[in-house]
C-alpha cells in the first residue's frame, strides 16, 4: 500500500465522517430545508 | 433592554417578512394565507428584544388551531408590547383585530404595512392622526422594502403606556362596565375590559373562564339584546365596525372609485373563471415544467452530465488517482461509488434550479393562492375541502412541511385524510425522479411532469372519495373561506433567496445523506457474502437482496430489473437517493468511457411504458421516512399511519399494475393473467368510487354525519 492510497483514503474517510455529522444534524434540525416551522420540528424531534 | 414583542395580523398581512426583517431570520413567506401555522421566535440584534411571530389570526375568537395559538399568548403569555401589523391596502377588516388587541390592555404599536402599495394606488393615509384617534402609535412601513422598519423599532422600544380602546356606543359600553363590575376579582383586573367583551358576545372559552359569574351577567346580556333587538356578538361586531369605519373616513383619503375593479380583480375575472381557471392553471404548469425540463433547465441538465461530470470531474479525478498509484478498489469506491451517485443527483441541480425559480415567481406573485380557489370547487365535488389543497402546495416543496400544514384544517376527518395524500403531489425531492424518467424514455417531455402533477392531484381526489366511505373517516367537508391576496410583482431578493434556499438544500442533501448512502450501495453492489469483489454485479450482496423482493413488481413492468426494486427502496430513506443509486449501479462513473448518459443506459433496461409504471408506482407509495414520520405525529398513531401507508402503496401498485398492463396490451399487444388481474383491479376501483356513499344523505343535507 503506497502512501497516495493511505492518504486518500484517509481522506475519504474523514470525508464520509463530516458527511455522516451533517446529516445527523439535519435529522436532529428536522431534515427538512424549507419546513414551514423548523422551531417546532426542533422541539418535537 | 428585555422585552419580549408579539407579532399580531389577519393572515398574509406580511408578519414573517417583518419578522424576518426585524430578526435577520429567514423563516418560510408566502403571499398567501396561512404561511405559519405556529410561532416563532427570534431576536432583534443586540437589542435584548424577543420577537414573537404568531400565526394571522381574523379576530380573537378562535375557530382553528392556529387561531388559539395566538389567542392564548397574547391571553396568557402576556407580551411586554404586541405589533399590530395592519395592511393598509385593507384597513377596515385588519383593524376589527385591532380592536380587539387593543381591549386586551397591552401596550401596542400598529404597524401599518404595505404602504407603499396604498401610494402606488394614489392614496393617502394621515398617519399622524390615526395615532391621534387611536391612542397608540402608528407607524406606516413597508416590511418587504425595508420602509420605515428604523422608526418601528424605534416605537418598540420607547412605546410602554396602555392604549386607548375603541369605543362602542354609550348604551353597550354601559353594559360592559356591568359586566365588568360582576367581573371584578374573577378576572385579572388588566384583562377585565377584554373578558367583559368577549363575555358580551358569549365567547365560549370567556363563558367557561368566568364560570359561575356567567349567571349574573345574562340579564345584563339580555337587556341590551332587547334594547337594540338583536344578538349581542352581532351588536358587539357591527358597533366595532363602525367605529372603524369612522376611523377609516377619517385617515385615509382614497382615489378608489367604488366598485371599480383593481388590476388583481379584472386579472382574477379571468384566472378563477368556472370554465378557464383549470386549463390556465395546466398550461401555467406546462410552461413551467417545458422551461425546467424540456428547454433551458434541461440544457442544463445535459451540459452537467455530459461535460461537467463525464468529461471534466469523472476522467479527472480518475487520472489524478490512479496516475499517483492509488489503490484500484479506492479508486473504484470513489469514482463508481461517490462521484457517479453524488453526480447523478447533481447532474439534475440546472433543472432543479430553473423549476424552484419559476414556482417560487408563481407562489411570490399570489397565482398560487388562486389555485387554493380554483381547485376548492374540483376538491368539494369530491368529498374534500379546498382547504386541503395548502397543505398539497406547500407539499410541493416538501412533503414533511405539507403534512404538517393540514394541522390548520379544523375538521377532524379533512385533517386525517389531507395528512395522508399530500405526499402523493410530487415533492422537489421526487422531480429529478419524474426528469429522469422523462429523460430516458420520453425525450425530456415536459409532459411527464405535467402529468405527474395531475396524477398526484388525481390519488387525492381518488383517495377523498373512498377514504370517505371509511367509516371512519366520515364527516362532512369544512367550509373553505380564503382571502386572495392581491398579485404583486415578486421581490428580486425574496425570489433569489427562496431559489437559492432551496438550491443549496439539494445540494446539501447530495454532499451528506445521498454521499453516504451511495457509499453503502457501492459497497453492497461490489461484493458478496464471502466480502470477495465480484465481476459481475449480479452477483453481489445488494442483487441478492434486490432479487429476493424483486419478483413482487414484475407484474408492473419493471421488477425484472433489481436495480429498479432496490432503487425505489433507498428512495424511501430520501427520495433523490433513488437518482444515486442508479448512478451508482447503472455506472455513471463509466459514461465517459462508454460516452454515453445515464439515461440512455436506463432507457434499455425496460420499455417506456413500464418507464412510466415505475415512475408513478415511486409517486404514489409510500412517502420517506421523514414523511411517515411527519403523518405519525399528525395522524396520531402508528396504527393509523400504518394504514396510510399500505392504503398509498396499494394504490401506487394498482394504478402502476393498470397503466403497464393495460398499456402494454395496447401498445404491443401483449396479453395475460395480469393483464386480466389488472382489468380487475380497475374494475374494483371504479366500483369503489362510483357505488353509493353510505353517508352521503347526511352531507347533502349538511347534518353532522353519525362516526
Amino acid at each position: 500500500m503506497n502512501i497516495a492510497t493511505i492518504l486518500v483514503g484517509l481522506g475519504v474517510v474523514v470525508f464520509l465522517a463530516v458527511a455522516a455529522y451533517f446529516t445527523y444534524r439535519s435529522y436532529k434540525k428536522g431534515g427538512c430545508a424549507e419546513c414551514v416551522n423548523r422551531d417546532k420540528c426542533d422541539k418535537e424531534r | 433592554m428585555s422585552k419580549t414583542i408579539a407579532l399580531a395580523g389577519n393572515p398574509n398581512s406580511g408578519k414573517t417578512t417583518l419578522f424576518n426583517r426585524l430578526t435577520g431570520s429567514s423563516q418560510k413567506v408566502g403571499n398567501w394565507p396561512g404561511v405559519t401555522i405556529d410561532r416563532k421566535e427570534g431576536m432583534i440584534s443586540d437589542s435584548g428584544i424577543k420577537i414573537v411571530d404568531l400565526p394571522g389570526i381574523y379576530s380573537l375568537s378562535p375557530y382553528s388551531p392556529e387561531e388559539i395559538v395566538s389567542r392564548d399568548y397574547l391571553l396568557y403569555d402576556e407580551p411586554d408590547l404586541v405589533v399590530n401589523i395592519v395592511d393598509a391596502t385593507n384597513m377596515e377588516r385588519n383593524l376589527y383585530l385591532t380592536s380587539q388587541i387593543l381591549d386586551m390592555g397591552i401596550p401596542t404599536v400598529i404597524a401599518l404595512n404595505m404602504m407603499d402599495e396604498v401610494e402606488k394606488e394614489g392614496s393617502k393615509i394621515d398617519i399622524e392622526e390615526m395615532s391621534r384617534i387611536m391612542g397608540c402609535k402608528v407607524v406606516g412601513i413597508s416590511a418587504l422594502k425595508g420602509d420605515g422598519i428604523d422608526e418601528l423599532v424605534e416605537a418598540i422600544s420607547v412605546v410602554d403606556d396602555k392604549p386607548k380602546p375603541i369605543k362602542l356606543t354609550k348604551a353597550s359600553e354601559n353594559t360592559v362596565d356591568l359586566i365588568s363590575d360582576v367581573l371584578k376579582g374573577g378576572v385579572p383586573d388588566d384583562k377585565l375590559r377584554w373578558y367583559a367583551i368577549k363575555t358580551l358576545e358569549k365567547d365560549e372559552l370567556a363563558i367557561k373562564r368566568i364560570g359561575d359569574l356567567w349567571n349574573d351577567v345574562t340579564g345584563l346580556i339580555e337587556n341590551l339584546e332587547e334594547e337594540k333587538d338583536d344578538e349581542s356578538d352581532s351588536i358587539v361586531a357591527s358597533e366595532r365596525y363602525d367605529s372603524i369605519g369612522e376611523i377609516v373616513s377619517k385617515v385615509l383619503i382614497s382615489t378608489k372609485i367604488p366598485g371599480q375593479y383593481t388590476t388583481s380583480d379584472k386579472i382574477d375575472r379571468i384566472v378563477t373563471n368556472k370554465w378557464l381557471g383549470l386549463p390556465i392553471f395546466a398550461g401555467i404548469m406546462f410552461i413551467v415544467y417545458y422551461i425546467s425540463i424540456s428547454t433551458i433547465g434541461g440544457w442544463g441538465t445535459d451540459w452537467v452530465n455530459e461535460v461537467f461530470f463525464a468529461e471534466m470531474v469523472i476522467p479527472g479525478v480518475e487520472s489524478f488517482l490512479v496516475s499517483n498509484g492509488v489503490a484500484d478498489l479506492l479508486v473504484a469506491f470513489i469514482v463508481n461509488g461517490l462521484l457517479a451517485g453524488v453526480g447523478a443527483v447533481l447532474g439534475f441541480l440546472p433543472q432543479m434550479a430553473v423549476l424552484f425559480l419559476l414556482l417560487v415567481i408563481l407562489e411570490d406573485s399570489g397565482y398560487m393562492a388562486r389555485i387554493a380557489f380554483i381547485m376548492d370547487r374540483v376538491f368539494r365535488r369530491f368529498g374534500l375541502s379546498g382547504k386541503s389543497f395548502i397543505p398539497l402546495l406547500i407539499g410541493t416543496g416538501c412533503s414533511v412541511p405539507g403534512i404538517m400544514a393540514s394541522r390548520t384544517i379544523e375538521s377532524e376527518r379533512d385533517r386525517k385524510i389531507t395528512a395522508m395524500t399530500t405526499s402523493f403531489v410530487p415533492c422537489a425531492a421526487k422531480l429529478p425522479i419524474i426528469a429522469l424518467i422523462a429523460g430516458a424514455w420520453f425525450d425530456k417531455s415536459a409532459l411527464v411532469a405535467l402529468a405527474s402533477y395531475f396524477i398526484g392531484i388525481g390519488a387525492v381526489l381518488v383517495s377523498g372519495i373512498i377514504l370517505k366511505k371509511w367509516p371512519s373517516m366520515t364527516g362532512t367537508p369544512s367550509e373553505f373561506i380564503m382571502e386572495l391576496p392581491p398579485y404583486r410583482t415578486p421581490g428580486f431578493f425574496t425570489v433569489v433567496k427562496s431559489t437559492l434556499d432551496k438550491v443549496w438544500s439539494f445540494v446539501k442533501k447530495a454532499g451528506t445523506f445521498i454521499l453516504l448512502a451511495c457509499g453503502i450501495v457501492w459497497f453492497l453492489s461490489s461484493f458478496d457474502w464471502s466480502l470477495a469483489l465480484v465481476d459481475n454485479i449480479d452477483d453481489s450482496i445488494l442483487a441478492n437482496l434486490g432479487n429476493a423482493v424483486t419478483w413482487m413488481f414484475v407484474p408492473l413492468g419493471w421488477g425484472t430489473e433489481w436495480e429498479f426494486t432496490v432503487g425505489t427502496i433507498t428512495g424511501l430513506l430520501a427520495k433523490e437517493n433513488m437518482i444515486g443509486t442508479f448512478g451508482v449501479l447503472f455506472g455513471f462513473g463509466d459514461v465517459s468511457e462508454t460516452g454515453g448518459e445515464i439515461w440512455s443506459i436506463i432507457a434499455t433496461k425496460v420499455t417506456p411504458i413500464a418507464g412510466f409504471s415505475f415512475l408513478v408506482f415511486n409517486l404514489l407509495c409510500a412517502p420517506c421516512f421523514a414523511a411517515i414520520g411527519a403523518m405519525r405525529r399528525e395522524l396520531g398513531s402508528w396504527k393509523v399511519t400504518g394504514a396510510a401507508v399500505l392504503y398509498q402503496t396499494m394504490l401506487a401498485y394498482s394504478v402502476s399494475l393498470i397503466i403497464y398492463q393495460i398499456g402494454s396490451l395496447a401498445i404491443y399487444g401483449t396479453f395475460g393473467i395480469w393483464t386480466i388481474i389488472s382489468v380487475l383491479t380497475a374494475v374494483v376501483i371504479v366500483y369503489i368510487l362510483v357505488s353509493k356513499d353510505p353517508f352521503g344523505q347526511y352531507r347533502k343535507k349538511g347534518m353532522e354525519v353519525p362516526t
